[in-house]
């Protein structure tokens, strides 16, 4: 065996350890001192002049195999005992450190039935803290409107980021789904020979639902998470208290300014969508129906109502302000380390546009009701 | 005399941010089994030196050789080997717990069975004085000298031939810092360590140092605690004598 020579006399076991006995070693030396067979002898002499390197790792193990000896009452013997094997042995905790068991395994056998109760009320909770959160910010808002002391200047940087830098993405995709709209549109009705039609059904569908919910949901994975992250990294950075600790309320520096600036970008992000969604449309039925843009803006002109434009438009600025509630909302939930701020982000993505379908849903039926 | 053996050999190292020159021709040796403290004010370039020689930070010129290898082949082959860093802020992993932070070079280099590890990693913990029940804790819920502590066993899992401490007092009580101190002075007794420490703590120079550095001017000056308290240069005299002069 390699670093261990093994010599019996008797009733005596001569180790000899030699060479290396450092960490990357070890493994089998280990296995081999564990499962040494100590029935047959009554003493033990471990012999380590010979070691040529040794570390806390290899000390261990003799340490480990010698204690192991005493317990069962046989009598050991170290000869010239090598110089640091010596003050590590005394470093050594006398007793055998039993590892504790982890508490949070040892729960498992109700852990199912724990975690489907305790993520229930966990889920009651968020709804409840998100609408005291919804009361804290709409007062907030009043109050610092009141007291004249508005950010004004965070608010036109994040109308930039939120509003003017979203611009690209927003408009390509926005024309993209035009174009596939008109596409699809035109290959069913022409089978009724009423592909003309395909104009109205984007107009109508583009400004009543498509144009708005692209927006939103592009601006929640956009400007959502980047509110979550940020934020709830300013409170691993105790930004947060430190804020709170010159006297500021953090919801009045941080989260009104994100909330009003995407209340102000997101309709005209929406607008703007809108009438790229129409140009993308007017593209594809340049060359799939051969139809001229005078044409299309004139079947534009009776498809598309003020109604239908309205209908679409009044739902941004809710939509708006309930992804940068979300988004401000998880970012302040933060607490513990990095993990937290990626989870949380995710749940602010996820939440934001769950509630904006939910509530573009509520919309829905109340226009209905309302008969436009 | 024979000539101690050179573990970190840094020769005319310049480092700079943009045309912000942090260190100028520097040259500086750190000899087997010494402790070596590195002191300078703040932004005299002390962390950014320790990354130019663990390779985090790519200096505009020079030639660091490190145990006689170049930097480029010791990066590759021996860093995990032969070097324990603690970082200023610890640095743990955030996402595991305590003792698999301590576990996770043992396992993923050393390729420990866990048995061993199991035995191993309380055994860690006990060195660096903190108790076994710390095992199963979030680094989120340590305080900051237990993070120094769990991150000090870290470094020490493979026991490494040389320790990089940053500021590894720092933030400690006095009595917390002397242990800590006493702990460095044990481990490198014992282990066979040669270990580089910033610190701003004098009482950890004079009492574990066998040779400080300074970092003055962009350049650095190296000497035992004597020397160096008896240079001429007029931040050293200051840092050295206003401090005494402060504690009486």
């Amino acid at each position: 065996m390699k670093n261990i020579s093994i010599q019996e006399k008797d009733h005596t076991l001569i180790l000899c350890a030699s060479g290396q006995w450092t960490i990357f070693s070890l493994n089998h030396l280990d296995h081999f001192l564990r499962h040494l067979s100590l029935k047959a002898y009554t003493t033990v002499v471990f012999e380590t002049e010979h070691l040529e390197d040794i570390d806390t790792a290899g000390a261990w193990i003799i340490y480990h195999f010698l204690q192991r000896c005493k317990d069962k009452g046989i009598s050991i013997s170290t000869p010239n005992l090598h110089k640091v094997l010596g003050e590590l042995f005394e470093k050594f905790p006398q007793e055998m450190i039993q590892l504790p068991k982890d508490e949070q395994k040892a729960k498992r056998l109700l852990y199912l039935l724990e975690i489907f109760g305790y993520r229930t009320s966990l889920g009651l909770r968020r709804a409840l803290e998100l609408l005291s959160f919804l009361g804290e910010v709409i007062i907030r808002f009043f109050v610092s409107s009141f007291k004249g002391s508005f950010p004004l200047k965070p608010l036109f940087v994040y109308m930039e980021y939120t509003g003017l830098r979203a611009l690209p993405i927003v408009g390509i995709m926005s024309f993209l789904i035009g174009i596939v709209l008109i596409y699809q549109a035109v290959f069913q009705l022409r089978r009724f020979g009423a592909e003309i039609f395909a104009v109205d059904m984007l107009a109508i569908s583009m400004s009543r639902e498509i144009a708005i919910l692209i927006t939103a949901i592009i601006v929640a994975g956009r400007s959502g998470s980047a509110f979550t992250a940020q934020i709830g990294t300013m409170k691993l950075n105790q930004e947060i208290d430190a804020l709170r600790v010159l006297g500021m309320n953090p919801v009045e520096i941080l989260v009104i300014p994100r909330v009003v600036a995407l209340i102000l970008t997101l309709p005209l992000l929406a607008f703007y969508a809108l009438v790229m969604g129409l140009l993308g449309g007017a593209l594809m039925c340049y060359f799939s129906l051969e139809m001229s843009i005078e044409q299309y803006m004139h079947q534009l002109s009776q498809a598309l109502t003020l109604s239908s434009f309205m209908v679409g438009m009044v739902k941004a600025p809710f939509f708006a302000f309930i992804i940068a509630l979300v988004g401000c909302f998880e970012g302040l939930k933060v607490s513990g380390g990095a993990a937290s701020v990626g989870q949380r982000t995710t749940r602010s993505v996820v939440e934001s546009i769950f509630l904006v379908i939910i509530f573009n849903a509520i919309f829905s039926v109340i226009f209905t009701y309302m008969g436009v | 005399m024979m000539a101690a053996q050179e573990i970190i050999h840094v020769r005319n190292l310049v480092t700079a941010f943009g045309s912000y020159i942090v260190h100028n021709h520097l040259n500086f040796f750190v000899y087997a089994g010494e402790i070596l403290g590195i002191v300078g004010g703040s932004g005299s370039g002390k962390t950014v030196l320790l990354d130019s020689i663990l390779g985090l930070h790519k200096p505009y010129q020079g030639d660091i050789k490190l145990f006689g290898y170049p930097q480029e082949f010791f990066i590759q082959k021996l860093m995990a080997i032969k070097l324990g860093v603690l970082f200023q802020h610890g640095a743990l992993f955030s996402s595991l717990n305590v003792f698999d932070n301590i576990a996770f070079p043992m396992r993923e280099i050393a390729h420990l069975k866990e048995e061993l590890i199991a035995e191993l990693v309380p055994l860690k913990l006990a060195l660096v004085g903190l108790p076994v029940e710390t095992c199963w804790k979030k680094p989120e819920e340590l305080s900051g000298g237990m993070v120094k502590r769990v991150a000090l066993a870290r470094a020490l899992a493979l026991d490494p031939k040389l320790l990089f401490l940053d500021e590894p007092t720092a933030g400690l009580d006095p009595i917390a810092a002397g242990a800590f101190d006493e702990l460095i002075l044990t481990l490198k007794r014992n282990l066979n360590l040669t270990v580089v420490m910033i610190t701003h703590d004098l009482e950890s120079l004079r009492a574990i140092c066998t040779r400080v550095a300074v970092l003055v001017d962009k350049n650095i000056i190296t000497g035992t605690l004597k020397e160096i308290e008896a240079h001429p240069h007029p931040w050293i005299q200051h840092y050295f004598k206003g401090r005494q002069a402060a504690m009486r």
